[in-house]
């Protein structure tokens, strides 16, 4: 296992992040699923050795990152999104690039160089080497923050909403990237539940701190059987409902006696999960 | 629009020229004429082996890498610091920030100090801890760093960064406020004994920061500090009790206290994390 995530429980004064998570986590693409406040950025901190968990034991590609030694032995072989890329204004999209490399260890200048390239070419930002970052739309510098975790083929990335801003044609290239070498193993969070049906071979359901699925995107659809339903107008036992494109009331719930059920998505198992959660404002 | 030329270098002279055995003249005369041919252009095209082309581009991007390169950068390369360390320190837009509060800090003392004719003496020793104090918690700062998590993310050792960014600026401040005191009119101890309270006081900062984040480790010393020095002035303790003797070996031994709680909270830094 890539990761191995055991009972892990963090706070920020009052509020819990992570109420004593398990997960454990191999080689492919592995989506995190849950509403604003789960969870799953403090997840995936810690995973990327930013954060140290409260209680509870981590173990990241074989390696202890509450040991010093190791987990700078972790950080060598892990490409990681944060939330907010952060990347400095002033700066040209290469000249951010090429910090984020020297921190990498990537100190042979020429070679540095050649690698900077290459992962600008992978996002697709090699015509725009020499932009500033404060001109860079939302979606390109997601894409530049992929490129930094893409630096040094890391055998782990840790990606934190990476698709928020990309078009569809950069998201499907985006798909492309993250799957396209199955020895590496890939944690994502997303809210993009599509994302997750076309890219992941396991999907996480986080909710309060806590996993409440885990499985292929397949089995978390066909865990909604029979709770999802359409009809002329909202019915009694729907708990969320909203009208779908072709005029029907698409809702899930308790369906009533002889309802016209509809073979779930991903989407609808996870409001299945996470129910009226899911339509809260940013909370955690 | 190449203007037209009757004169094309020949084969051979071109063939030198690709080389590189013309002389410096020829060169730069077969030069000017390859900027405005086409044909010349075109001609000598092939007779470059690839494999010298990539290395006048790997020399060209190099020297591009060299020019780009911040002149600060450049000087600390020079002085000895590893090209790396240097581009750690010194990349973070918010170390430029602590560093103009350094300098500014310790000028805008100087001034006070200059302006404050009844007692320059108890304005400076009573403000002058407060500049690398307020500095270096800038320049530790990772909220004030946009790229922090990315940063910290990597294998370059978050406690060599930070201590890096405070001690750089810690000592610019350091170095600053010394010329600032240059402003005391009186020749006295006050150019030196602020040192001492400085140092610790910084150093306690820097001890609180990992727990406590850097601006409420720098806010509640600092309040902290203008509170003693209050209290002691209202009981009539003038702030030139700081030049006795015994108040300088407290200060040292405060300082070497806090040293060694920032070494055990930093390597708290490289097992847990960062508050």
């Amino acid at each position: 296992m890539s990761l191995q995530v055991n009972e892990v429980r963090k706070s920020f004064g009052r509020t819990t992040a992570l109420d004593g998570l398990s997960l454990d986590v191999g080689g492919g693409v592995t989506g995190l699923l849950g509403p604003n406040g789960a969870g799953k950025t403090t997840l995936l901190r810690i995973v990327a050795t930013v954060l140290a968990a409260d209680s509870g034991t981590v173990r990241v590609l074989g390696r202890d990152p509450g040991d010093a030694k190791d987990r700078i032995e972790i950080r060598r072989r892990l490409g990681y999104l944060p939330q907010d890329v952060g990347a400095y204004n002033g700066f040209s999209v290469r000249e951010f690039v090429d910090y984020i490399a020297v921190l990498k260890e990537h100190r042979e200048r020429r070679a540095r160089r050649e690698e900077v390239d290459r992962v600008l070419e992978l996002v697709d930002l090699s015509d725009q080497a020499y932009t500033r970052v404060r001109s860079l739309s939302g979606g390109m510098r997601r894409r530049l923050g992929l490129a930094t975790a893409f630096l040094g083929s890391p055998e782990l990335l840790v990606l934190d909403e990476p698709a928020v801003g990309l078009d569809p044609q950069q998201r499907l290239r985006f798909r492309e990237l993250v799957s396209n070498d199955p020895s590496r193993t890939v944690l994502l969070s997303t809210h993009q539940t599509d994302d997750v049906a076309a890219l992941c071979r396991d999907v996480v359901v986080v909710n309060e701190g806590k996993v409440l699925f885990r499985g292929s995107p397949a089995d978390l659809a066909a865990s909604a059987r029979g709770r999802v339903w359409r009809s002329e107008v909202r019915e009694a036992g729907a708990e969320l409902a909203w009208v779908a494109g072709d005029g029907s009331t698409r809702q899930i719930g308790t369906p009533p006696a002889g309802a016209d059920l509809v073979e779930p998505t991903v989407e609808d198992a996870y409001l299945v999960l996470v129910g009226a959660k899911a339509l809260q404002p940013v909370g955690v | 629009m190449t203007p037209p030329t009757s004169w094309h270098p020949g084969e051979e002279l071109l063939q030198s020229y690709v080389d590189g055995g013309l002389p410096g003249l020829s060169a730069g005369s077969v030069e000017a004429h390859l900027l405005n041919c086409a044909d010349c252009r075109a001609q000598i095209g092939h007779a470059v082996e690839p494999r010298r082309l990539v290395q006048v581009k790997e020399a060209l991007d190099d020297r591009l890498d060299e020019i780009a390169r911040p002149r600060t950068e450049r000087f600390l390369v020079r002085l000895g610091v590893d090209e790396c360390d240097a581009r750690a320190l010194l990349a973070a837009p918010s170390m430029r920030r602590a560093w103009w509060l350094a300098v500014l800090g310790a000028a805008a003392l100087g001034l006070l100090a200059l302006g404050n004719t009844q007692d320059p003496t108890a304005v400076f020793l009573a403000l002058a801890p407060l500049v690398p104090l307020g500095a270096t918690a800038a320049a530790y700062a990772p909220a004030l760093d946009a790229a922090f998590a990315l940063v910290s993310a990597t294998p370059y050792r978050t406690t060599r960064l930070l201590l890096a960014r405070s001690l750089a600026v810690g000592t610019t401040s350091l170095v600053a406020i010394a010329l600032a005191s240059l402003a005391i009119p009186q020749q006295d101890l006050a150019r030196v004994v602020w040192l001492l309270p400085s140092v610790a006081l910084t150093l306690v900062v820097l001890s609180l920061a990992p727990r406590l984040g850097a601006g409420y480790a720098a806010g509640g010393v600092a309040v902290g500090w203008l509170l003693v020095i209050s209290t002691l002035e209202t009981r009539g303790i003038d702030v030139d009790w700081l030049a006795e003797a015994a108040a300088q070996v407290v200060w040292a031994l405060l300082a070497a206290v806090a040293f060694a709680a920032v070494v055990h909270q930093w390597h708290r830094i490289d097992t847990r994390g960062i508050a």
